[in-house]
């Protein structure tokens, strides 16, 4: 196994994070550090860390399960506060939850007493938006994330990955600046994950979306950001480094996996994140 | 089995154990002072039915338990949410709560008598009084084990804590409340005829004493049949109420 050092070096050095000098990043996290006090004493969940992330950048987050990736996305959507460090989007302050954000959980978190259409409509319901405004635009997105034709059932009646798909609908239907998605994927077949990971794709080209996505699947990451994130093993994890990926946009996701800078990235990051993993079990 | 095959064979069960006690009776295997016979029971029914003299005796018990009902319901709710939403308000009815469910509480029947008379109050207030634990757990339990995760699914959307209580608390409680319906509704009834058995001198509860103290099996039988049909009917309205309620629950 390759230790740290040892980095290959057709791929870039961790550097620092994409933020063009002098521009103020979409997402910026000074030193954040979130400390949980349980019944078991405090935990030190997230360490430090420091990231920015220009507007218009497509950021994917990795690490080991438990590292505290949830728990980050958690503190830039303001629903919970860092205990350490501070949070900004365009330079201000993080202080609640922000229209212009948008947060996909990891579970799925639909309103079980709601149909597909009324959880969809429920963003844009909330900021005020008028009854056919709401209903024409749920429809569009429920339509565009394949579930035309079940607007009108429940949750319960619809598969775990038809679930996802309706809070995805749901996320986007509010049309949100910044894209916070935990594993959005996770539970889709890979046909289906394949056509809505192009969709965000061309959803975010051109820069009009800042995205922070947290995901498992290594190949995901690097296929779709421009950067990917690796955090260290919990407790009190850091972001070990940042990389930047290569490829050229717009990407054709199919083919994209093929090409050399890909595939070497991608192997570089499982090696680091076992590491990571090796790490977390020691401890 | 096929589901059509079944409601006929509860028919046929139900229909057998009353032809076999029918026969029992009319053999003389059963004493028919002591165990009457469904016949006359039905005779009995249906005399009742037609000169009406069952009717004051079946107004005062739904009287009764309907009001028992409604303010037990009104206090139940009140004070779970009030509960479910003020911590050290919470922590100091639980425990209470908690007891008086554990407890029978219908023992209290002659206590509410003797405090409130023979007439409809003590029927209320025992129908009251089993009603509004149950209530309360319902609130009070839908409000604590509201999902996390919808909370912040609707705060992130924006929402205020207006949305929060019309899109996460109150259907939360409303599911709670709806699946215990049918036993709160039971209890109701069983409050006010429990009452109206121990000391009354109307309702379907007096009638079941009326006939123990006079040693007319017949009209004994005629009235749990009576009150057994009242019960079933009330059953399947509110299983009919909560099945629609609760639509987005089913797969
Ligand atoms: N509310 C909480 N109270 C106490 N500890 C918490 C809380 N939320 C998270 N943690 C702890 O913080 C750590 C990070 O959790 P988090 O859910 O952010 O991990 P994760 O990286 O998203 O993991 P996974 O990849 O498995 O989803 C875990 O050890 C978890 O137990
Ligand atoms: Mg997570």
């Amino acid at each position: 196994m390759r230790t740290p050092g040892a980095v290959a070096p057709v791929v870039p050095r961790p550097e620092p994070p994409p933020a063009a000098a002098g521009r103020v990043p979409r997402i910026r996290l000074e030193g954040v550090g979130k400390t949980f006090h349980g019944s078991g004493g405090p935990y030190p969940a997230i360490g430090h860390v420091d990231l920015a992330v220009e507007a218009g950048a497509f950021v994917a987050i990795v690490g080991p399960s438990g590292c505290g990736k949830s728990t980050l996305l958690r503190l830039v959507a303001g629903l919970d506060r860092p205990t350490a460090g501070r949070i900004t989007l365009d330079g201000r302050p993080v202080t609640g939850v922000s229209p212009t954000v948008g947060i996909m959980f990891q579970q799925d978190a639909l309103l079980p007493w709601r149909t597909v259409l009324e959880n969809v409509a429920l963003g844009p319901r909330i900021r005020g938006v008028s009854r056919p405004e709401r209903l024409r635009r749920a429809r569009a997105w429920i339509e565009r994330v394949g579930l035309g034709g079940f607007e009108a059932r429940y949750p319960a009646q619809l598969s775990g990955g038809m679930r996802q798909r309706a809070a995805l609908a749901q996320v986007l239907a509010c049309e949100p600046e910044i894209l916070l998605m935990d594993e959005p994927f996770a539970h889709l077949d890979a046909q289906t994950r394949r056509i809505l990971e192009a969709d965000l794709l061309a959803l975010c080209a051109g820069g009009s979306r800042t995205v922070l996505l947290v995901t498992h699947d290594l190949d995901e990451a690097v296929a779709m950001a421009d950067a990917v994130a690796l955090m260290t093993a919990g407790p009190a994890s850091r972001i070990r480094a940042v990389h930047r990926v290569g490829l050229p946009r717009p990407r054709d996701l199919n083919r994209v996996r093929s090409e050399p800078a890909f595939t070497h990235l991608s192997r570089l990051l499982w090696e680091h994140l076992w590491e990571e993993v090796g790490r977390g079990r020691e401890r | 089995m096929s589901g059509r095959l079944l409601p006929v064979l509860r028919a046929a069960l139900l229909f057998g154990l009353l032809a076999a006690w029918e026969w029992a009776a009319r053999s003389g295997a059963l004493d028919v002072r002591t165990f009457s016979a469904p016949t006359a029971a039905g005779r009995l029914v249906l005399e009742q039915l037609r000169s009406g003299s069952v009717v004051p005796h079946f107004l005062a018990t739904l009287q009764a338990a309907g009001w028992g009902l409604v303010l037990g319901f009104l206090a139940g709710a009140a004070l779970g949410w009030l509960a479910g939403t003020v911590r050290w308000f919470g922590r100091l009815v639980e425990p209470v709560m908690l007891v008086l469910n554990a407890i029978p509480r219908v023992v209290l029947a002659p206590v509410f008598i003797l405090w409130l008379g023979i007439g409809i109050a003590s029927k209320v207030a025992l129908s009251f009084f089993l009603v509004v634990v149950l209530v309360f757990f319902a609130v009070y339990g839908g409000l604590r084990e509201v999902n996390p995760a919808l909370v912040d699914r609707v705060q992130s959307l924006g929402g205020s804590r207006w949305d929060l209580l019309r899109e996460v608390q109150v259907p939360s409680v409303l599911a709670w409340v709806f699946s215990s319906l049918r036993v709160t509704v039971g209890f109701a009834f069983t409050g006010a005829v429990v009452g109206e058995f121990i000391a009354s001198s109307r309702g379907l509860g007096y009638l079941l004493n009326l006939a123990q103290n006079t040693y007319n099996a017949t009209l004994l039988m005629a009235t749990v049949a009576q009150i057994l049909a009242t019960v079933l009917v009330l059953f399947a309205a509110l299983e009919w109420v909560e099945r629609r309620a609760t639509r987005w629950k089913q797969g």
